[in-house]
């Protein structure tokens, strides 16, 4: 369904040296299945679901890789074709949903102003209401103005607004963040079922590992622009292999007795304009090897899991298994 | 244990007026009573318009109490005037949820630590040396702007002037909450340490209740103004006696709830319109916490017998 | 110091250019004496409408002197205001001459007129440097005055609030439904038409500002009410701070990078304000000069316009000290944001 090979995207700014965000991102959605891309701020997942529609900001460019969907590849396509492609074969929601409804109309007429197939006034309104009940609002809602609704009914309307075109992808950045938990996991829950129910296949983007992992078929780590482990998402979760998933988990509370000190992860996320050499998870990785000062690790296959790491290396220094 | 807080009967309304000239009230806090023990962490979680960080900031005054009465220690504060509670508050500290706007832009690091400790300039500076060290930060930071810092770094910052005071109280109005995880466990450890080193007693609030678990002794849940239930945390998240405090230990364990949505008069229960318990007798009163096991409380008609 | 100049370099070329500009008018305007040739109210009636004149290196042979000089002026028509250079006689520029009192000129025979002559036959060059001293500082006298003014009177409004807040906004409102330039006028003519021009200059400067205090404090008092809000604000409140800290060193300071900008942007309000005065015969009066009173002269005065337009340099004047404040003002909004320390 979705297959994202080789991608790198670059920051362009005036007078400056250019500054590679992502770098050799590879993943693949089917239909039907949800991938959770992991990250804290700023490693580039964000940056990663706007590259595949195409909606990257002003000073971003892709420099190489391929974004195959549905047989397409994305990158080559012209802004006219992305068109087609954004609303209709992917569908997306974001963080706040406040943000993302215009405060002067009602949803409803938002909802309705997202259907691409040319329908009359009557069908589209119809359509609508179907679209409400099936994300769990009432069709009284169709005349209400975002104002008027909580948060979580806020971001079923965008839900609605995502799939009212039935698009193969749902890309869903950071959906609950801003929700409250009891909401955030009705909202969750409510994206699961219409996923099962549409066979969409989804990606959601989210910086709780623990939710990714619950309502996530796969798991995607990434860190300082690039994927680091990618495979099942429950067993990743209780065996994780590359260090910076196994010392992320290791930052839960619910890990820990009460008041026990956390491992916690010594020092920060790296500047993207001052990358470590090598791997980029060295200076802040107890497993250190010296190999990892001096080159970046490639990808190893551990059954189902590709971590990009040396200590899963059959030889150091072997290319892709 | 000394106590050292106590809300009696707390109120706090808001009066607004909406655009078109007509009155709002706002019930933030609804008839709060609480008592809070030196040396413990009480945890208290809600979700957003529980009131929970107006209840911080009404505790230490920040924001004016609309009926009800605050006692620190013995002394009553409701009605101190500024000039008396000024000498006080160097006891009692908070520090807020978001470091990108807790913190003067055109103060420097040390001169913000700075002013929060007393003492001559020398003692003031010897002082914010030391709570930069304490906090993790390095003394190199002393000249820093906070836009210079991290998100974690300048919380961090934050708790090192809430610290400048040598106060033994602190109000942590949902700290990590826009921290990323790898940051909010190192905020959260050096939490436990201060509490240690400096005999802190913590008033933490947070959503999540999660990080609420980890480090409370005894947590309160709120629910639209109210505190519905009381316990030790052991209890609250392993025998959750209230409806809402059920439904919030699910989520956090990703169960989903099944909740009620009624639309009913808003006079009894606060909680009546989404009870899956409900039953008539939640509609005549607004039910007052009772204590069901030693130090365990809840405010529910069925629950609480 | 040193780190404001480079912050204005890397942050707006035009600003960093203006603000040499203004400071060497402002030099030019302090020393106005010494620059000056002449004596601004020295006339050379038979010089009345002299064109500019022109300084030379090479003379009519080709020969290059190191001295520039000027030719005599001849008169070739009185009435009709016709000149033209004598090439038989040459003048050479002198560096202070009369023992260092001025910084150039020629031998008292010969006339240099940089910038031409007025109606009267006063030098317009000094005459410029003399009124820049009028202009100029009105702008800076007037903005300080509503500055402290507009500042304080905002603060505490908006900190405070309440009454006290309700009492002053709505005196504010009252100056500011204030016509001021016909309060300017109505003053004006309330004195007696002879008070001595350092009265008169002081009168506009406080009127001027006086009303422009008014809606400075405005903003300045929505400012603080916004800031009030913020957390590090309730951050110092919890420290047991007093309110006088609070306002002076949390509150106010982040006001800054509004109230400096507008703050140059609204000096050359000032500067036209006391223009337009003088335009219609209520400013400064003669024979003292100010840029605006030299302006008056070419209204609708089309034979003026036409026949010597060098009559509206001052007019140029105005307009590049205008143009360097908003440059400036544009500038300092950059550099006084602290994200870019």
């Amino acid at each position: 369904m979705l297959n994202v090979k080789n991608l790198k995207v670059s920051f362009y700014h005036q007078g400056k040296i250019p500054v590679n965000i992502l770098s050799e991102v590879e993943f693949d959605i089917q239909s039907g299945e949800s991938l959770a891309l992991v990250g804290e701020s700023g490693c580039g997942k964000t940056l990663t679901a706007l590259s595949i529609v195409k909606l990257l900001p002003r000073h971003a460019r892709i420099d190489r890789g391929e974004i195959n969907l549905l047989g397409d590849n994305l990158v080559n396509l012209a802004e006219k074709d992305m068109l087609n492609i954004r609303g209709k074969k992917i569908g997306m929601i974001f963080q706040e949903p406040s943000s993302y409804l215009n405060p002067v109309y009602s949803i409803g007429n938002q909802i309705a102003e997202a259907i691409r197939a040319p329908l009359t006034k009557k069908e589209k309104k119809e359509k609508v209401f179907q679209a409400l009940t099936e994300v769990g609002l009432k069709p009284m809602h169709y005349w209400q103005f975002p104002h008027q609704l909580s948060g979580g009914m806020q971001q079923r309307s965008l839900i609605a607004m995502a799939l009212i075109n039935q698009p193969a992808l749902l890309i869903a950045d950071e959906p609950t963040t801003s929700l409250d938990v009891t909401t955030a996991i009705q909202i969750m829950t409510l994206i699961q079922t219409l996923q099962e129910k549409h066979r969409l296949a989804l990606l959601l983007i989210t910086h709780d590992i623990a939710l990714a992992c619950h309502f996530g078929d796969r798991l995607a780590v990434m860190y300082a622009g690039q994927i680091v482990e990618i495979g099942p998402a429950k067993k990743i979760f209780s065996s994780p292999l590359h260090p910076y998933t196994e010392n992320l988990i290791g930052c839960l509370p619910e890990k820990y007795q009460p008041k026990q000190t956390i491992s916690a992860i010594p020092g920060s996320v790296p500047d993207f304009r001052r990358l470590p050499s090598g791997c980029s998870y060295h200076p802040r990785c107890r497993y250190r090897l010296p190999v990892c000062t001096c080159s970046q690790p490639p990808v190893f296959r551990r059954d189902d899991i590709k971590v990009r790491c040396f200590r899963y290396g059959k030889t150091l220094g072997t290319e892709k298994s | 244990m000394e106590k050292l807080w106590e809300l009696k009967k707390v109120n706090k309304t808001y009066q607004l007026t909406d655009p078109l000239g007509g009155a709002i009230r706002l019930e933030a806090l609804k008839d709060i009573d609480l008592r809070l023990y030196q040396g413990e962490t009480l945890g208290l979680v809600g979700e957003s318009g529980s009131g929970k960080s107006t209840l911080g900031k009404v505790l230490l005054r920040l924001l004016p109490v609309s009926s009800g009465r605050i006692f620190f220690r013995t002394l009553e504060i409701t009605h101190l005037p500024e000039s008396r509670l000024r000498g006080l508050r160097k006891n009692f500290q908070i520090v807020f949820q978001d470091p990108y706007r807790s913190l003067n832009p055109r103060m420097k690091a040390g001169q913000i630590i700075m002013e929060a400790a007393a003492g001559s300039f020398s003692e003031k500076k010897e002082r914010a040396r030391k709570l930069l060290l304490d906090v993790g930060l390095s003394t190199d930071d002393f000249d820093r702007l906070p836009h210079q810092f991290s998100g974690g770094q300048r919380q961090r910052l934050a708790i090192a002037r809430a610290l400048g005071p040598e106060p033994e109280f602190l109000v942590c109005d949902e700290p990590t909450s826009n921290l990323d995880l790898s940051v909010q466990a190192q905020i959260l450890n050096l939490f436990l340490q201060l509490k240690e080193q400096y005999f802190l007693t913590y008033l933490f609030i947070s959503h999540n209740l999660k990080v609420v678990e980890f480090l409370a002794d005894r947590i309160a849940v709120m629910f639209r103004g109210r505190i519905v239930e009381i316990g030790k945390s052991s209890q609250i998240i392993r025998s959750p006696a209230h409806p809402y405090t059920m439904s919030l230990v699910a989520s956090s364990q990703y169960r989903v709830t099944r909740l009620a949505l009624r639309t009913i008069p808003s006079q009894g229960c606060p909680y009546a319109c989404f009870c899956p318990e409900f039953e008539n007798c939640c509609l005549d009163y607004i039910p007052a916490l009772k204590e069901i096991e030693p130090g365990h409380e809840v405010a529910c008609l069925i629950r609480g017998k | 110091m040193i780190n404001f100049w480079n912050r204005l370099k890397r942050a707006n070329r035009p600003a960093c250019v203006s603000l040499v500009l203004l400071l060497l008018l402002y030099l030019a305007a302090l020393l106005a004496d010494f620059i000056a040739p002449y004596p601004y109210d020295s006339q050379f009636r038979e010089y009345s409408l002299c064109p500019p004149t022109r300084i030379h290196f090479f003379d009519r042979d080709g020969r290059f002197h190191w001295r520039p000089f000027v030719y005599r002026i001849a008169i070739v028509n009185p009435a009709l205001k016709e000149y033209q250079e004598d090439f038989s006689t040459r003048y050479e520029i002198m560096f202070f001459p009369s023992g260092g009192r001025r910084l150039f000129g020629v031998a008292p025979e010969g006339k240099i007129f940089l910038f031409g002559t007025d109606l009267h036959g006063r030098d317009v060059f000094s005459r410029v440097l003399h009124g820049a001293r009028i202009s100029l500082s009105i702008g800076l006298i007037g903005v300080s005055i509503s500055f402290f003014l507009g500042l304080l009177i905002g603060g505490i409004s908006g900190y405070i609030g309440g009454r006290l807040d309700t009492v002053l906004m709505r005196l504010v409102e009252i100056i500011m439904t204030f016509p001021g330039f016909y309060l300017l006028l109505a003053l004006r003519a309330a004195f007696k038409p002879n008070i001595s021009s350092l009265q008169l200059y002081l009168l506009i400067v406080v009127i001027m500002s006086l009303i422009g205090w008014a809606s400075l404090a405005r903003v300045i008092r929505g400012m603080v009410l916004s800031l009030k809000e913020e957390e590090f604000v309730m951050a110092s409140r919890a420290l047991g701070l007093s309110s006088f800290r609070i306002i002076t060193r949390h509150i106010l300071p982040n006001t800054f990078s509004y109230t400096i900008t507008a703050l140059t942007l609204s000096i050359p309000g000032y500067i036209l304000g006391e223009s337009t005065l003088s335009l219609l015969g209520l400013g400064i009066q003669e024979p003292y000069p100010s840029w605006g009173n030299m302006l008056s002269i070419c209204v609708g005065n089309l034979r003026i316009l036409t026949g010597a337009p060098w009559m509206l340099i001052p007019g140029g004047c105005i307009f590049l000290t205008v143009i360097c404040f908003n440059f400036l003002g544009d500038g300092l909004r950059d550099v006084l944001d602290p994200k870019n320390w």
